[in-house]
């Protein structure tokens, strides 16, 4: 199901409950998260929306296990990460989660190719079978011709693709978009966001893209606004198309 | 998995080349100067190992090692040949001197006069004549080492005669001896030939070379030789490593050497430690990008290592390669290196040296690793 607004599976992908997150040490100790509540489901690509230092991102790297809540919880898929240790959230992050950056982080010495295989290898998959589901990608990708080049050989476009190839490498539950679209024009933005969606949004996985480009909002199933470390409002397709 | 990390390595060529150059200039130095320090310290008792057959050397008691000779009276041979347990014992003249050709060709020389009847003493490696043409008159067996440094350019020819102290003497044999200490020529002849090459008063007996019976162990001989003559007695091992204790102990020598070693590990450790924390600092977001895509701390410190490994074997590779190569073409038969080698225990003790200095020099490098916050993808270094 999609676009829709409604929820593709009794368990929300994302259950994030009165989480709290504190950055910064000492006088510098702020509170970004205050206690926020918030479902993300399957089957969709939701947005998360607000203006610069509202928590976006603290919130992403919190569900993606990156950061550690203060209080609260947050369950991925029924799985809730404070019950797994450092090493175990570790290890379920590199088996479920996928993520696309705003700044790509490709792997400079890596061909487009190996930077597509890295999440697979790093799960001890058959080189093989890593190759054979890099070159699938790219191909699905249109990148079928620069498997061989390296990122700096790639124009901006097909390294934003590059990355998105390897957040899916592994076939993840859920996949985390971190300002997908800062680096690109309007019309590469768009196609950006088209790809996305299209290789992207499945039943069984959540796709979570966080941006301050309203030119995309088009593309999302729900849209989640976010102000000072709170959820503002949700907007589901549906009604957005109702107004 | 490896290979990425490697091609990460790799894709910073100018670091890998500062790290590579870094070990090797360390490997070179270290094992180079240790071969050296071996060598010299081999030299010392080259002597004492040539002399295969024996097992114990006797000494007049205010003798501490092989080159501070104070001879005995002739008759303490027949008191050592009383000792319960010695098989057989001889004597042995020890002496520096200097020959020269009848071209004028003058060099510093080790004369040693062995005994007459069993010729005793001579290097088993003999390659020109026969040990017994040393029994002709005048006869001398000249070191191949000497031989060349003498006649320079010609073949290896019994027959030469040079002048020693005002006497004739005729080369019958070349021998294989072992480089010595200082000399640059080695002379053996016999016992009676060399004091009336060398002069040295009354007292003429260097040491007493000795055997043991066979079913008693030299060290009990030796001791027992000590307790009923009043003379030092050590087993050739024990004057062996006597002799290159004094060395170390009474000569600069193992403090210049430890200092070249010294400097050798800090330069080269300064240098790994310095490029390999530039390369992890600018591999930081890399390593935190591996951290979110799944890989644990533990595993990411292991592949840093051997990131580290790859380019401290690839060093250690060069600097060992190098300091062979030294040895190969410095350590030439006439060169005042010859017989230096790089021993398999050196090269060993430097890679497990080099390896102790690559872990050490990384430490803090791992700690940054370690430490690397995954949110530094979404934020920059943190």
């Amino acid at each position: 199901m999609s676009r829709n607004g409604q929820p593709a599976t009794e368990v929300p992908a994302i259950a994030c409950r009165g989480v709290v997150k504190h950055l910064g040490r000492r006088k510098f100790r702020t509170e970004v998260l205050h206690g926020l509540d918030l479902d993300v489901h399957a089957g969709q690509m939701t947005l998360l929306v607000g203006p610069s230092g509202c928590g976006k991102t603290t919130l992403i790297s919190t569900i993606a296990g990156i950061l550690r809540p203060d209080q609260g919880s947050i369950a991925l898929f029924g799985t809730e990460l404070g019950t797994l240790g450092r090493r175990g959230i570790v290890r379920f992050r590199g088996r479920n989660v996928g993520l696309v950056l705003q700044q790509f982080h490709l792997f400079p010495a890596l061909t487009a190719a190996e930077n597509v295989a890295v999440p697979l290898l790093v799960l001890r998959q058959h080189p093989a079978q890593v190759k054979a589901r890099a070159e699938s990608l790219l191909h699905d990708l249109g990148l079928a011709a620069h498997g061989d080049k390296y990122p700096s050989e790639l124009s901006v476009g097909e390294q934003q693709r590059v990355a998105i190839a390897r957040a899916i490498a592994h076939d993840p539950k859920l996949i985390i978009c971190d300002e997908p679209t800062a680096a690109l024009d309007a019309t590469s933005g768009r196609l950006v966001m088209q790809l996305l969606r299209q290789v992207t949004v499945r039943s069984d996985r959540a796709v979570l893209v966080v941006t301050h480009d309203h030119r995309i909002f088009g593309f999302a199933d729900r849209i989640i606004h976010m102000d000072d470390g709170r959820i503002t409002r949700i907007d589901t397709s549906s009604e957005r198309e109702a107004a | 998995m490896l290979s990425i990390v490697i091609k990460m390595l790799f894709g910073e060529r100018v670091k890998v080349l500062g790290l590579v150059f870094g070990v090797a200039f360390a490997t070179l130095l270290v094992a180079q100067q240790a071969g050296l320090f071996v060598g010299l310290m081999t030299r010392s008792q080259n002597v004492i190992a040539d002399a295969t057959d024996v097992d114990i050397w006797v000494m007049d008691p205010a003798v501490e090692y092989l080159d501070l000779v104070r001879p005995m009276r002739d008759t303490e041979l027949y008191r050592v040949r009383g000792v319960p347990g010695i098989a057989w014992a001889v004597p042995l003249f020890k002496a520096a001197t200097s020959v020269k050709t009848p071209e004028g060709r003058t060099k510093s020389a080790l004369l040693l006069g062995v005994d007459d009847a069993s010729l005793t003493g001579v290097p088993a490696r003999i390659l020109k004549g026969s040990i017994l043409d040393l029994r002709r008159p005048d006869a001398i067996a000249i070191d191949r080492v000497g031989f060349m440094q003498l006649w320079p350019g010609e073949p290896l020819t019994l027959g030469k005669t040079l002048d020693l102290n005002d006497r004739r003497a005729v080369v019958t044999v070349i021998t294989d001896a072992a480089p010595a200490f200082s000399a640059q020529v080695i002379i053996h002849t016999r016992y009676s030939q060399a004091v009336a090459f060398v002069p040295t008063g009354r007292n003429q007996l260097s040491f007493i070379l000795a055997k043991a019976t066979a079913d008693l162990e030299p060290v009990a001989v030796a001791r027992g030789i000590a307790a009923r003559t009043g003379l030092n007695a050590y087993t050739s091992e024990e004057f062996s490593w006597r002799t290159i204790r004094y060395y170390l102990k009474n000569t600069g020598i193992p403090i210049s050497f430890a200092t070249t070693i010294l400097l050798g590990m800090v330069v080269g450790s300064a240098i790994v430690g310095l490029t390999f924390n530039m390369f992890v600092t600018d591999n930081l977001p890399q390593y935190a990008m591996l951290k979110v895509i799944g890989v644990t701390s533990g595993r990411l410190i292991g592949l840093v290592l051997l990131q580290a490994a790859v380019v401290g074997l690839m060093g250690y590779a060069i600097g060992i390669g190098l300091a062979a190569l030294f040895f190969e073409y410095a350590a030439t038969p006439t060169s005042a290196l010859r017989g230096f080698n790089l021993p398999w225990w050196i090269a060993s003790g430097v890679g497990a040296t080099i390896a102790l200095l690559i872990v050490l020099s990384t430490l803090t490098s791992l700690g940054r690793v370690l430490f690397a916050q995954p949110a530094m993808v979404f934020w920059g270094k943190r």
